[in-house]
């Protein structure tokens, strides 16, 4: 077949956008992701594994399925799982869990020696508690490096203060998302149920960090429901009504009227974050409904959401929380327009296309070399009158090959059918290819 | 922020290549024995025959895969192919194309077109266009008859292969108890008489004419010094001996393991050496090898291997048995199978260098504080700053990207920094 290029109007780029659904069940400290309940087993190293991760972790290239996480203790290839090493050189290059100072300290890795990792690499929702506290930082004044005093946060203030640029950035889609409202010169007493003035880095919050593997590019807007729920049933409900970030309480059963509305956090679609401040109770008077939090016991309020989420917490087993949105993801793809003209491809070079019963040697001699001289070509007929009909140049289309422009067969699109290919007809095959 | 740009000059960029390799264990257990629930009739009249789930035959039959996990999982991984082949010069390709009564010929030219595409892709052409075969020492121009005509295959996937093998690193052993059935690892048996091959001192001498990249010449040894398994050097017969220290062909990029069926048989025609074939191989005496795994009564009247039977040898099963019945045996046999694969990292580092009387003052608006600079108090004290990170701009100022700092730096007039960014890509 001879090559035919492609125009520059018969290649399309584009991309689908596809909406994959997760969903987080949290109970007594753990997290059950998409319904999966996992059958976890020790890994010979205390963790409890399903398979290939902890439990409601996904694994990144699913490496080490099933089998002992053990990258030995000598040089490779000691070891019985597969694990990643890497020479210590000039380069300065290891793995994100050996920190600088380790890198650097000689009796933990001389240069020139080997550096492990292991598999498999997981990931999972996390949720992070804030206290309530006067200021998120202490004043630090014996640094001479640092030319006297300075601030330093305290605790996990940080996890929350390195968002402050984040959440600053969506204030135009609602005020909910200024980091500090108290110096606010927008704050008003009528917006939003007279809530205002706070400062996220000083009040009790609970943060859902949401890895980017479960969602793409970014959290689909709209898509985000909390659900806080006492003996399965539906206790409270929050969702963004409005697709702009606030997660305002839709449904609850204690003060539901007083509370319903109210923004109980906010939602951070493009960086994957769920940060819950709501402090009214959801939970009270209902046995059981309680968490612990500060060395005190309180009812279930949206700061205290998916407690037990990795975090080192549990709850009752009467409480649920659920936590559930859309990704917005996006599979590039291209469309290739492959036209087969009129009076082109009637031929085949495949030898099949020959009547049976031939001599196919060439003719050769001093002076010339012929191939396949007067050989005949099957007659295709589609007539009940075979023999009376004339001959038609024929063939029957059954792949496309994709070349590269070096001629190199990449790709091979096959009909389901072949199709019949005469002089006077044209087609067009239009291939996509997702990548 | 800083107030100026500082262009870099040819001494401050240099580029890196950093290695990062991956140690890949394969046992034997994953190979055969761990997936298997029991036996199911195959269908193909083999009766009940082991049951893998992570082994994936084709009806094409032209090699079997071997996942890490029963493979209609999704958590399953592609670990590699098995499939053997041999050359149109082998005496073993001499009965292609014969049927009939007391014949049992199987697969003939699918073996051979294997044994074609592969040599073609890894040892290419020679200069009439004949497909070069695989070359024991691969010095392809001596006369010697070195050749390799009946091979396995096993071909890595490219998850544990990543941009090629680690020369020196590759070590794959195999069972070769002479019965099957204490050859067969699972039972945690045989372990007494390990083949072991590996690419001893490969990455200071490898050979590079091949097309599909750089390769190792694979050799052996054995834990049996005496015995009807030991490796014998140079034996004396009609075609040339095979020595232990050249068994096979390791192409690190392309991922192929190329060994020679003589590993699995005996050097002479004699003893307890079976089939057509005999002899011209690298142990004592040959392993025995079954379809399917399964022991069945041998016929000594079958010049070639059946279904079922039990004393076959490699050279029998490569002409009467399926290529998926040799694999199966070939898995049995595999003891474990280890090597490092590689991933090159280029980095380009960026040295970014604070003379003394630079950077020594911020566009900040936070610098400034009642117009006075934050972190400096007496009037007459040098300008002082804290470099926090550092931009990299485009030859037109288009800012491409920053690099943060742990901890803020000091700089002065007192001092000078070298600022070293990596880029990795």
């Amino acid at each position: 077949m001879p090559f035919r290029e492609f125009g520059k109007n018969d290649l399309f780029y584009n991309q689908i956008k596809t909406f994959p659904k997760s969903d987080f069940i949290i109970n007594k400290g753990l997290v059950y992701y998409n319904g999966n309940r996992n059958v976890a087993t020790d890994d010979g190293n205390g963790t409890m594994r399903d398979r290939v991760a902890p439990q409601n972790f996904i694994s990144l290239f699913e490496l080490n399925v099933n089998r002992q996480i053990d990258t030995g203790t000598d040089a490779p290839p000691d070891g019985k799982s597969i694990y990643p090493f890497i020479t210590k050189d000039g380069a300065r290059i290891a793995f994100k869990t050996v920190s600088t100072s380790e890198f650097d300290t000689s009796s933990q890795f001389a240069y020139g020696d080997v550096i492990k990792g292991d598999y498999p690499l997981t990931s999972s929702i996390k949720r992070i508690y804030f206290s309530e506290t006067s200021v998120p930082f202490a004043e630090i004044n014996n640094s001479e490096r640092f030319q006297g005093s300075f601030l330093k946060l305290t605790n996990n203030k940080r996890f929350i203060n390195s968002l402050k640029n984040s959440f600053n950035q969506y204030v135009y889609t609602s005020h909910h998302f200024s980091f500090d409202d108290t110096t606010n010169p927008y704050a008003s007493a009528t917006d939003d149920e007279g809530v205002h003035g706070w400062d996220k880095a000083k009040q009790y919050a609970s943060l859902v960090e949401i890895p980017s593997i479960f969602y793409g590019s970014s959290i689909r807007k709209g898509s985000v429901v909390l659900q806080v729920f006492y003996t399965g049933s539906l206790a409270a409900e929050c969702r963004d009504i409005k697709k702009d970030g606030e997660l305002i309480q839709v449904s609850g059963t204690f003060d539901a009227t007083k509370n319903a509305n109210k923004v109980a956090g906010t939602v951070l679609y493009n960086e994957g974050f769920v940060h819950m401040t709501g402090s009214w109770s959801i939970t009270n008077g209902l046995a059981g409904a309680t968490a612990a939090v500060d060395g005190g016991t309180e009812a279930i309020k949206w700061y205290n959401f998916a407690m037990g989420a990795n975090d080192g917490n549990t709850t009752d087993a009467k409480i649920s929380f659920r936590l559930s949105f859309e990704g917005i993801n996006f599979v590039p793809s291209i469309t290739m327009m492959a036209h087969a003209p009129k009076g082109e491809f009637n031929n085949s070079t495949n030898p099949t296309v020959y009547t049976k019963a031939q001599v196919k040697d060439p003719e050769t001699s001093a002076t010339r070399y012929q191939e396949f001289k007067d050989l005949q070509f099957v007659k295709l007929e589609h007539s009940d009158y075979a023999s009376t009909g004339s001959y038609e140049k024929q063939t029957y289309i059954s792949k496309v090959g994709i070349y590269d422009d070096q001629k190199r067969l990449i790709g091979i699109a096959k009909l389901a059918n072949p199709i019949r290919k005469t002089e006077d007809r044209e087609y067009t095959f239009k291939l996509k290819l997702d990548i | 922020m800083a107030t100026t740009f500082k262009t870099f000059l040819n001494n401050d960029v240099t580029t890196t290549k950093t290695l990062l390799h991956e140690a890949i264990p394969i046992t034997g257990a994953i190979m055969s024995g761990t997936y298997s629930t029991g036996k199911l009739d195959d269908g193909a009249g083999h009766g009940m025959v082991p049951t893998e789930f992570n082994i994936k035959n084709y009806s094409h039959g032209m090699f079997q895969s071997v996942y890490d996990y029963p493979f209609l999982s999704s958590s399953a991984n592609h670990i590699l192919d098995i499939s053997v082949g041999y050359s149109a010069n082998s005496n073993l390709s001499g009965n292609v194309g014969e049927s009939g009564a007391g014949t049992n010929y199987a697969q003939q030219e699918k073996k051979i077109a294997m044994y074609n595409q592969m040599a073609q892709v890894l040892m290419g052409h020679d200069r009439n266009g004949n497909i070069q075969r695989f070359d024991r020492d691969g010095n392809l121009a001596e006369t010697a008859d070195d050749k390799m005509d009946e091979v396995v295959f096993l071909n890595f996937s490219r998850l544990l292969v990543k941009d090629e093998i680690k020369k020196g690193s590759f070590t794959i052993k195999f069972g070769t108890e002479q019965a099957m059935v204490t050859a067969d690892l699972n039972k945690e048996s045989g372990t007494d008489h390990i083949l072991t091959i590996q690419d001893t001192n490969a990455q200071n001498d490898f050979r590079i004419n091949s097309p599909a990249g750089e390769y190792g010449i694979l050799s052996a040894s054995h834990t049996a010094k005496a015995g009807n398994q030991c490796i014998i050097e140079g034996r004396t017969s009609t075609t040339a001996p095979h020595n232990s220290d050249k068994v096979g062909l390791i192409f690190y990029q392309a991922g192929v393991v190329v060994l020679t069926a003589s590993i699995f048989n005996g050097h002479t025609a004699t003893a307890a050496t079976f089939g057509a074939g005999k002899g011209g191989g690298l142990l004592n005496q040959a392993v025995s090898m079954s379809i399917g795994g399964v022991h069945g009564g041998f016929s000594a009247a079958h010049k070639h291997g059946a279904p079922g039977q039990t004393d076959a040898d490699i050279n029998m099963m490569l002409t009467g048995s399926k290529i998926q019945n040799i694999a199966n045996n070939i898995r049995k046999r595999l003891f474990d199978i280890s090597f490092n694969n590689t991933t090159e990292l280029n980095s380009t580092v960026y040295f970014c260098r604070a003379n003394h009387n630079e950077f020594n003052y911020s566009a900040n608006p936070s610098y400034l504080q009642s117009s006075k600079i934050r972190v400096k108090d007496v009037p007459s004290d040098m300008p002082i700053s804290y470099v926090t990170s550092v931009g990299l701009y485009s030859p037109d100022n288009e800012l491409m990207a920053v690099a943060k700092l742990s901890e803020p730096l000091r700089k002065d007039p007192t001092n000078e920094l070298t600022l070293r960014v990596r880029l990795d890509y």
